[in-house]
């Protein structure tokens, strides 16, 4: 049996299975609601390039000022700061770097944390042993259904009775935010999970970044959920609904609300994208128009937003604390990356680059905390054709500077055999070119992973006698400047 | 009743079944597949749009799946996503005991990050070319390469060697076998 027959067969089986299943009056109750309030929002307003947000109940400037947010059970208004997770961390109440071990939590206001699946996990970065799963469930004791955000899984390592790494930075308190907004039934248990591996923030070793890797030896990991229910969640809700797609602080999209200095850029780049979505592209999983001034210029990434009551029918917030997994990690992932240099052939990325060189299909143009791409509307690129680099970050602690040389050198690259789809096949040099920055050489971060464009021109292209290549990567050769609170550093790409 | 009353119940009552299976195929369990489903009408059903039939509200119905599967996966936080690229890079397993049987194949299935599951139901279920899978999800034809390749890596005997050929024209003059 192939994939698409198993496919086929599968929906016709579950087909049959769900043949006596009918929608609930929960659905059309939601539409209801929704239509409700996006008629109410918008009604007797001259919209003038609003997005989706507006339409869907952010508060219009010089509104009436609506009752107070912050009452389970009633409609409000919310000032929401879209970029700041702080209230979804499940971290942010835990014994800081040195204190004694988390204590083990019951149920906390209706909310217990289980653990499920292996309470052991050994690691072993030079296998391939390098992540452990760990699995939870959240089980809801309440006699009502509150509306929460649920958290993914955070871990707190502890060796020798003390706390000494995190999974997740202190700085940049990044919430591990699960899809989880949703209605919680009375006695409903639902699955979280988290991962471990390499990432984690080390106590003892700031000065390296935020993000280092824990040594050899054996730890308790204590996991942690942080059930959520706030007028924010509802917020998020609404927003949600209105197909506002981000999730607070930590998102690809979190800069794409209208008046985002990057929403044009972005709305831009995936129109096409968004205009499958229908005539209206109201569907679209992006705002489809960016107002030009945002609220307040000042805090571009905070709006006041409609909520409804429902979706706050009340206030909880349980950081949930499960039994320590025993976590062995055999080898530190510092031994196995000296070890897998070591095994490695020399650099694959004699500068420059010349036409028809093979290089290793793994060879991304990115580090850890940023990733460069050459974005045109035209593959392959010509002489003085515009394009723009687009720098994704991640890991960020706030605010963190990037700083490009005006020009840099980028490599267009043919999978050699794609027919494979393989994840090893090499690529091959098909296009070399010079890139000019045009405008900016300089970006500042935020927020974890932002996406920015920065303006830019190919200034000489060789095509490397090939006129029709089949450009599927590239590779931009170039050092950047990278700033925030450890100081600055070079970043070379690709990485070394 | 309004317009989108109609449609919504005949869809509802008549096609609910379809479009949770086609649901839970995305998602991969019952559970999740139910609240994509709901998010999605709600999403569809509470805009005012042009909806011809109940058949044309059902096609929107199941792009919005896909679309809604996509943008959560994409909005899950850093440590899941971080968990789907190290999956994608993890070595395929062996297949040399092949995969003979529907639980196994599920339980592969099962495995592959949201975003590489939704592009394998388009493309080998809905049958749509990697072209459309990128129109349709507002992707580069290269990332769902790429996700059909994270595929292959735990399903390759299962996925037609030659099925994407035609969406990744390469010169025969290039190509070099290894």
């Amino acid at each position: 049996m192939n994939l698409s027959d198993f496919l086929t067969s599968e929906a016709d089986a579950l087909e049959r299975e769900f043949r006596d299943v009918t929608a609930t009056d929960r659905t059309p109750r939601s539409i209801r609601r929704v239509r409700a309030v996006r008629h109410g929002a918008t009604a007797g307003v001259s919209v003038v390039a609003m997005g989706a947000l507006v339409a869907g109940g952010v508060r219009l400037a010089g509104w009436e000022q609506e009752e107070p947010a912050g009452v389970p059970g009633e409609d409000g208004i919310i000032t929401l700061d879209m970029a700041d997770p702080s209230g979804f961390d499940p971290l942010a109440t835990v014994p800081a770097c040195g204190d004694l071990a988390p204590e083990v939590t019951g149920e906390i206001e209706g909310f217990t944390y289980i653990n499920r699946g292996a309470q052991t996990v050994a690691m072993n970065p030079i296998t391939s042993d390098r992540r452990g799963t760990v699995a939870g469930s959240v089980q809801s004791t309440r006699a009502d259904a509150p509306t929460v955000s649920v958290s993914d899984i955070a871990f707190v390592w502890v060796q020798d009775g003390t706390v000494v790494a995190y999974s997740v930075s202190p700085y940049a308190r990044v919430p591990q935010l699960n899809y989880g907004l949703r209605e919680v039934a009375p006695g409903e248990r639902f699955n979280v999970s988290g991962t471990l591996w390499s990432r984690t923030f080390r106590c003892d070793s700031p000065a390296n970044g935020p993000w280092t890797t824990v040594g050899a030896g054996t730890y308790e990991v204590y996991p942690v959920v942080r059930v959520v229910g706030s007028a924010d969640v509802a917020a998020w809700m609404a927003l949600d609904r209105d197909g506002f797609v981000s999730t607070p602080g930590n998102n690809a999209w979190s800069e794409l609300y209208p008046g985002s200095p990057y929403c044009v850029e972005e709305i831009a780049g995936r129109l096409d994208g968004v205009e499958y979505q229908g005539e209206d592209g109201e569907a679209a999983p992006l705002p489809s128009e960016c107002s030009a001034e945002p609220d307040d210029p000042a805090r571009p990434n905070v709006r006041d937003v409609n909520y409804l009551g429902s979706d706050f029918p009340a206030a909880v917030d349980a950081t949930l604390v499960g039994e320590p997994i025993e976590v062995t990690v055999n080898t530190s992932w510092q031994e196995a990356a000296d070890r897998r240099a070591d095994a490695s052939p020399p650099h694959p990325f004699p500068a420059p680059l010349q036409c028809g060189v093979e290089v290793p299909a793994l060879a991304r143009d990115s580090s850890d905390r940023l990733t460069l791409f050459v974005q045109s509307d035209v593959f392959p690129p010509s002489t003085g054709q515009a394009v723009q680099v687009r720098l994704n970050s991640s890991y960020v602690v706030s605010p963190t500077v990037a700083t490009l040389p005006e020009e840099f050198e980028a490599y267009f690259l043919e999978r050699i055999d794609d027919r494979d789809y393989s994840t090893t096949d090499p690529y091959r040099v098909v296009g070399r070119g010079t890139v000019h920055l045009t405008e900016d050489h300089e970006v500042t971060f935020t927020h974890n992973d932002t996406s920015v464009a920065l303006p830019g021109a190919i200034t000489a292209y060789d095509d490397c006698g090939i006129p029709e290549p089949n450009i599927s990567n590239w590779v931009i050769e170039t050092t950047v400047l990278w700033t925030d609170v450890n100081g600055t550093v070079e970043i070379e790409y690709p990485p070394r | 009743m309004a317009a989108w009353q109609g449609f919504y119940e005949e869809l509802a009552t008549t096609r609910y079944p379809a479009l949770l299976a086609y649901a839970t195929l995305l998602t991969g369990d019952r559970a999740s597949g139910e609240d994509l489903l709901h998010d999605a009408l709600v999403r569809v059903f509470s805009r005012a749009r042009r909806l011809e039939s109940a058949h044309h509200a059902e096609a929107y119905v199941r792009r919005t799946l896909a679309n809604l599967n996509m943008d959560r996966a994409r909005s899950r936080s850093y440590a899941a996503r971080a968990a789907q690229r190290a999956a994608s890079q993890a070595p395929a397993p062996d297949h040399a005991a092949g995969i003979d049987d529907r639980a196994t194949m599920a339980s592969a299935l099962a495995k592959l990050p949201q975003q590489v599951r939704t592009c394998v139901v388009l493309r080998y279920y809905d049958d749509l070319t990697v072209t459309e899978v990128a129109e349709r999800l507002g992707l580069a034809t290269g990332t769902v390469k790429r996700y059909l390749s994270d595929a292959r890596g735990l399903l390759g005997e299962y996925i037609d060697p030659h099925a994407d050929a035609e969406t990744a024209p390469v010169l025969a003059t290039e190509r070099k076998r290894r």
